[in-house]
């Protein structure tokens, strides 16, 4: 899980929970809120409604109609209604909103006190009862004042504030994720670049950090430039020993290998076990120094560079014609350490050179991922050999690699290590044809 | 035929001139590479084997200065390292073929001679010159085939004007590219030679192979050719 979407998960989930239990408590509070206005509204209403009420000696009620406060108590099923019961809970005046039976019965409630019922749900009624006495007549009657009101306009409302609560805090609460991403962005950009650098100077295009990085950064920064410094210094100690050692091993095997003439004994043996030794040597120092890849090498332009090389190989091959065919093609260029070069085309024309009858041709064919060394000899080319074999023949340091097999999978190692591809093959005319695709 | 040898190993410098001077070269020798500068720009050589690593000046340097100077004598290099790119930069300062270390001794002294007939246009191993011809890996000198005996100056006197068939060698250049050393150097005694190797590869005075031009020198008057 990336550094970006954790810090983008974590601080999502944090703003969720948020604006969740502030939209909660706020709708809660403000339903309470609503509730008792609700009630203290139908209190007043029922003040209003006692007002109205004139009462006789015979103990009949009667309500003045002028003095009804609400027009909704004469509208008939406006939603609002009020009834008047004796103590046996039976009606003794009605609102004219009222029409037919009541839909519910009441109890008588007990003498002022206020008994308000909350209406859960749309299709309810709040129901606000009274108890009251008259005591101006005998024997004081006990009524019950009860005034309900549909919910649904209540509700309506209600949802009406929660979609607009909801909608006020979620819209910034998206904008504050828009900003949070841009924060993120901005934040982590020095880590992305850092990133950038390393990949680049993974692909050798690059050879050190370079860039300026926040504080937190720069003290990698510096580590990383420190290790990549030590890494190229260690690799260049180590290709200078492997040539020293080349040279002082090899110098003294000459000596010891012309020293022998014909009186001593097992003069061949001797000499054959030189001549092992020197090749051992070679062969082992060669995969070594293949292994080892230079960092950030320079681009090579291949068309001079073989130039050179076949001016240099005619010298050696007299009697050998080195023709080069290449389109002028700015694409010819690769990242490649330049002795590493060397050695790969070296093996291969040296190789094409000993086998070839009189001609060698050099091909180079180039796009834009990738560059086409193919190598093509008129002499007798692979006759029913392995070639996969011969691509791996001296991978052992005491195999005895001979003829092709030591040039050529040098070549496949070394290509193999420059992420690049070789083929063997035999060409239309008959010789052998090589061909190394090396990423441009 | 006048070789130098420039090997900072000692031991390897010795054995490659013991073995030269075997073979009839004349050789002198430098162990770094200003002595061996100065030695190409010095003397008349015919072919110079050169290490690449020397000290105090490169062998590469060496090569560069020398084709520079204006000499023009074939190079053979010698490379302990076996790399392309030294091979490579040593042949394009100017040297002609390369050996790696360690090396066979014939196998030297093969690239020696292949580099010597190549310098004077010759491209078989073995010289024919109308009915003489020498092959100068046996030391073999044959007249219609039949072998004539030659004493060891007679021959190098032979090889030489062989391989600049055609060419006016003066008694200077012959007694240069033949003697070891600078005192034993007597035109005179080249005319000796001349005159006995007439005799030999010429004994009814017939063929006149060997042409003297007054006052310039030497030529060998037969035809090259292949066979």
């Amino acid at each position: 899980m990336s550094i970006r979407f954790r810090l983008l998960l974590a601080a999502s989930l944090v703003l969720l929970l948020f604006v969740l239990i502030t939209g909660i408590a706020l709708q809660r509070a403000s339903l309470n809120d609503a509730m008792a206005a609700q009630e203290e509204r139908m209190q007043g209403l029922s003040y209003a409604l006692l007002g109205a009420v004139e009462i006789d000696e015979a103990g009949t009620l009667q309500l003045v109609e002028s003095e009804v406060p609400e027009p909704r108590l004469s509208t008939p099923d406006s939603g609002l209604y009020a009834l008047i019961l004796d103590h046996q809970g039976n009606p003794r005046w009605q609102s004219p909103s009222v029409t037919g039976a009541p839909q519910q019965a009441f109890g008588p409630t007990e003498v002022g006190r206020w008994q308000f019922t909350r209406a859960s749900q749309a299709a309810d009624n709040f129901v606000l009862a009274f108890g009251v006495r008259w005591v101006s007549i005998e024997p004081s009657p006990q009524y019950s004042l009860v005034v309900l009101e549909n919910a649904g306009s209540f509700y309506q409302a209600r949802q009406q504030f929660n979609r607009n609560l909801w909608s006020w805090l979620l819209a910034p609460a998206g904008l504050l994720l828009i900003l949070q991403l841009a924060v993120l962005s901005w934040s982590l950009g020095p880590l992305n670049r850092l990133v950038a650098e390393i990949v680049a100077i993974e692909k050798r295009t690059r050879d050190q950090v370079t860039g300026v990085y926040p504080r937190e950064l720069s003290g990698l920064q510096k580590a990383l430039n420190t290790l990549l410094r030590q890494e190229r210094h260690r690799q260049q100690t180590y290709k200078q020993s492997l040539d020293d050692l080349a040279h002082s091993l090899k110098t003294p095997l000459s000596i010891m290998r012309n020293t022998l003439d014909e009186s001593v004994p097992d003069k061949n043996l001797l000499t054959t076990q030189i001549g092992r030794m020197g090749e051992i040597i070679t062969h082992r120092l060669k995969k070594a120094a293949a292994a080892s890849t230079t960092l950030l090498p320079p681009a090579i332009d291949l068309f001079p560079f073989l130039e050179r090389f076949i001016a240099s190989m005619a010298k050696v091959y007299p009697g050998i014609s080195l023709s080069l065919d290449h389109p002028q093609d700015s694409r010819c260029r690769i990242r490649i350490d330049e002795s590493d070069l060397y050695e790969l085309v070296g093996n291969l024309l040296d190789n094409a050179c000993k086998w070839a009858d009189s001609t060698v041709q050099i091909e180079l064919t180039c796009d834009a991922t990738s560059v086409c060394i193919s190598i093509t000899d008129d002499g007798p080319g692979f006759a029913g050999e392995d070639l996969p074999a011969l691509l791996k023949r001296g991978v052992r340091a005491d195999a005895q690699p001979e003829g092709q097999g030591l040039g050529l999978s040098l070549c496949a190692d070394m290509v193999k290590n420059l992420g690049g591809s070789i083929q063997l093959g035999n060409a239309a005319a008959g010789g052998a044809e090589v061909t190394v695709c090396l990423p441009g | 035929m006048r070789a130098l040898v420039v090997e900072d190993d000692s031991d390897l410098r010795k054995q490659i001139a013991r073995m030269l001077k075997q073979s009839g070269f004349a050789v002198e020798s430098a162990a770094d590479g200003e002595e061996g500068l100065f030695q190409a720009q010095e003397y008349p050589l015919d072919i110079a084997i050169i290490d690449l690593g020397l000290p105090k000046l490169s062998g590469v340097e060496l090569i560069r200065k020398a084709r520079d100077a204006g000499r023009s004598f074939p190079i053979l290099i010698l490379t302990a390292r076996d790399h392309w790119q030294d091979k490579v930069e040593g042949l394009e300062a100017g040297a002609d073929d390369y050996l790696v270390k360690p090396f066979h001794p014939e196998e030297l002294l093969a690239r020696i001679r292949a580099l010597l007939r190549r310098t004077g246009n010759w491209s078989q191993s073995v010289l024919h010159c109308g009915p003489l011809a020498l092959e100068s890996s046996s030391q073999q000198v044959t007249l219609n085939g039949a072998e004539v005996e030659l004493t060891a100056y007679e021959y190098k006197v032979l090889e030489y004007l062989m391989l600049h068939a055609g060419e006016v060698i003066s008694k200077t250049t012959l007694s240069e590219h033949i003697y070891d050393e600078e005192s034993d150097r007597d035109s005179n005694v080249i005319e000796v030679f001349v005159r006995r190797l007439r005799k030999k590869i010429d004994p009814d005075d017939t063929l006149k192979p060997i042409e003297t031009l007054r006052g310039r020198g030497y030529r060998l008057a037969l035809e090259r050719s292949s066979h």
